[in-house]
């Protein structure tokens, strides 16, 4: 696969293999949403949203530019994203060295985590930044900041706010976009979201 | 019998490009001009993206060490370093090089550097990627002359029980043993130019062999599946490394040149590292470390990166690995204050709440205002 299109084809796909399985009405603004029956979020703006299985992604200008990720409480041996069709005919074993998440990670565990998942699809340098802690839904939590670039040279943001749950399975909610519009477009939506988030 | 005959055929047809003229470079015939073309407007893309380090002192170094193997080519050379994390360098048919970071992490010296360079010189110089082009134009008319052929006389299949090859296959496979071959021959032409230039330019002669003895490392302690030896494009690396022994017996003495190669890359080489480890092939990675530390530059930072080889790795008895790792790490030379932050937090989830806390006080003590300064202050009020 054209190394150059990795990052590119990972959010593609992901959007595409979504609308697949998840029907793709939007989110007004006001609405309050129910996360995997798990807890509810309130949005003040306008969003598409689509997903499947263990994530919701919700977008408003196109996830190449936006995404907001929601994931089902991750298990032990998860990744963050699905693998590519591409990488699993290249390389069968491509889920041998796909960064996972363990049950027993700390934050920092997981904003590296994060980073490198990055860097295995395509971003050719991928930081964790401004760790600390913070509530998720009025739970013990932490958030933590991101900033990658793709093998185009494009800068992207991030925003991640996660908790892990009594199993110690981890919540975590993805906020990415492109840095120089698209990512503080939102920015206050999103941080609105979080604030918004409670418990079933 | 067909098959012997097209190899008779495919072997009748040398190519024998002319080599590039210093004083002069440019494609030698028309069918080169489009390969300088491609390679013109790929390098205009790679010179933009995201994947060129952006380090000009880097890149100057690269253009020096490549300038010095490649003798009176070097105005028509240039060499851009490359964010990919794995051993390799590619050189392109108008004289644009490509050197991975993964290259740089895994050379010792700039000896070892440059004989990966002057081999990749050499593929320029005798016009290698001309000559494979040509060997592919070639064998794809007489393949299909072949497959015509075979059809034609009845042959439509061979069945070996379970197992049906066509003999569109068969074609298919000779030619790409031929085709392999001939790369071989480049590769070989390549070691040996490389290895002249390296001599020339004042160059430890020994160095060439250490690094394949190294790749050779890496692939057997990591088992790395390998193409089968008929159908593999470059030589096997043992066979390489034998050669390039044979070849430094009564060379000259050189120069290694550690000093400029260390000072040159060793501000990048955490860096180098961060993108191994986050591609997970953690074994290589460990085999890397290892041999590095022999070499003694910054330990420190080579053992707190073993501890995170051992913390991502994450098998049975490795938590005691890891722990060991960063310990040592903190009191060797070249220690990133990471290393302390990440001997806290492995003593936190030992258990052992006062050095943990001693740990992450280093850490902020080290790091001054580090970007997670809040989150280490949450974890020392939860130790306390």
């Amino acid at each position: 696969m054209n190394a150059c299109a990795r990052l590119v084809c990972l959010l593609t796909l992901t959007v595409l293999l979504a609308g697949c399985a998840m029907s793709g009405r939007g989110i007004d603004p006001g609405e309050s949403r129910e996360i995997f029956d798990q807890y509810r979020v309130q949005s003040q703006a306008s969003w598409s949203r689509t997903g499947w299985r263990n994530v919701e992604i919700w977008t408003v200008d196109g996830p190449l530019l936006q995404q907001l990720r929601f994931y089902r409480a991750l298990e032990d041996g998860q990744t963050l994203f699905e693998r590519p069709i591409q990488a699993v005919l290249v390389s069968p074993n491509v889920d041998k060295y796909r960064p996972k998440y363990r049950v027993g990670m700390d934050p920092h565990e997981v904003a590296e985590l994060v980073s490198a998942t990055m860097m295995q699809f395509g971003a050719v340098s991928a930081e964790s930044t401004e760790l600390r802690p913070a509530q998720f839904g009025g739970r013990p939590g932490f958030r933590f900041r991101l900033q990658f670039i793709s093998q185009g040279g494009l800068v992207y943001a991030g925003l991640v706010l996660g908790h892990f749950n009594a199993e110690g399975h981890l919540h975590l909610v993805l906020y990415l976009g492109a840095r120089d519009h698209y990512f503080p477009k939102l920015a206050d939506e999103v941080e609105h979201i979080f604030a918004s988030l409670s418990w079933k | 019998m067909p098959a012997l005959m097209l190899l008779v055929l495919l072997g009748g047809c040398a190519f024998d490009a002319q080599r590039v003229d210093p004083k002069s470079p440019q494609p030698s015939q028309p069918m080169e001009e489009g390969l300088w073309e491609i390679s013109r407007k790929f390098e205009e893309a790679i010179a933009i993206s995201g994947r060129r380090v952006d380090d000009a002192a880097l890149e100057s170094y690269l253009q020096e060490v490549g300038c010095r193997v490649a003798g009176p080519h070097c105005p028509s050379i240039r060499v851009y370093p490359i964010i990919a994390p794995d051993f390799n360098a590619s050189m392109s048919p108008n004289g644009f090089m490509q050197v991975w970071t993964g290259l740089m992490l895994r050379a010792e010296n700039e000896a070892q550097l440059a004989t990966v360079l002057g081999h990749e010189v050499t593929h320029y110089v005798e016009r290698h990627s001309l000559e494979r082009l040509e060997a592919t134009r070639r064998t794809a008319n007489l393949l299909l002359a072949a497959q015509f052929g075979l059809f034609a006389g009845g042959y439509s299949a061979i069945s070996s029980g379970p197992v049906r090859v066509s003999l569109g296959d068969v074609t298919s496979l000779v030619a790409g043993g031929y085709l392999a071959a001939y790369s071989r021959e480049h590769e070989d032409e390549s070691d040996r130019g490389g290895f002249d230039q390296l001599v020339k330019s004042g160059y430890a002669a020994a160095e060439a062999s250490a690094v394949w003895r190294h790749l050779i490392a890496e692939q057997e302690t990591c088992d790395l599946q390998r193409p089968a030896a008929l159908f593999a494009s470059h030589p096997p690396t043992k066979e390489r490394m034998e050669t390039l022994e044979k070849l430094a017996n009564g060379a000259p003495a050189g120069e290694t040149g550690k000093e400029r190669f260390l000072a040159a890359t060793l501000p990048h080489r955490a860096g180098w590292i961060r993108q191994e480890l986050a591609q997970r092939r953690l074994c290589r990675v460990k085999v890397v470390l290892e041999r590095l530390l022999e070499q003694g530059a910054n330990p420190g930072e080579l053992h707190y990166f073993l501890g995170e080889v051992y913390r991502l790795r994450n098998e049975e008895g490795d938590d005691g690995k890891a722990l060991a790792a960063y310990s040592q790490a903190t009191v060797a030379a070249g220690a990133p204050p990471e290393a302390h932050r990440e001997l806290g937090l492995a003593l936190r989830r030992a258990g052992r709440r006062a050095e943990a806390s001693a740990a992450l006080q280093a850490y902020l003590d080290r790091a001054g205002t580090p970007q997670d300064a809040v989150m280490i202050q949450a974890y020392l009020e939860e130790l306390k």
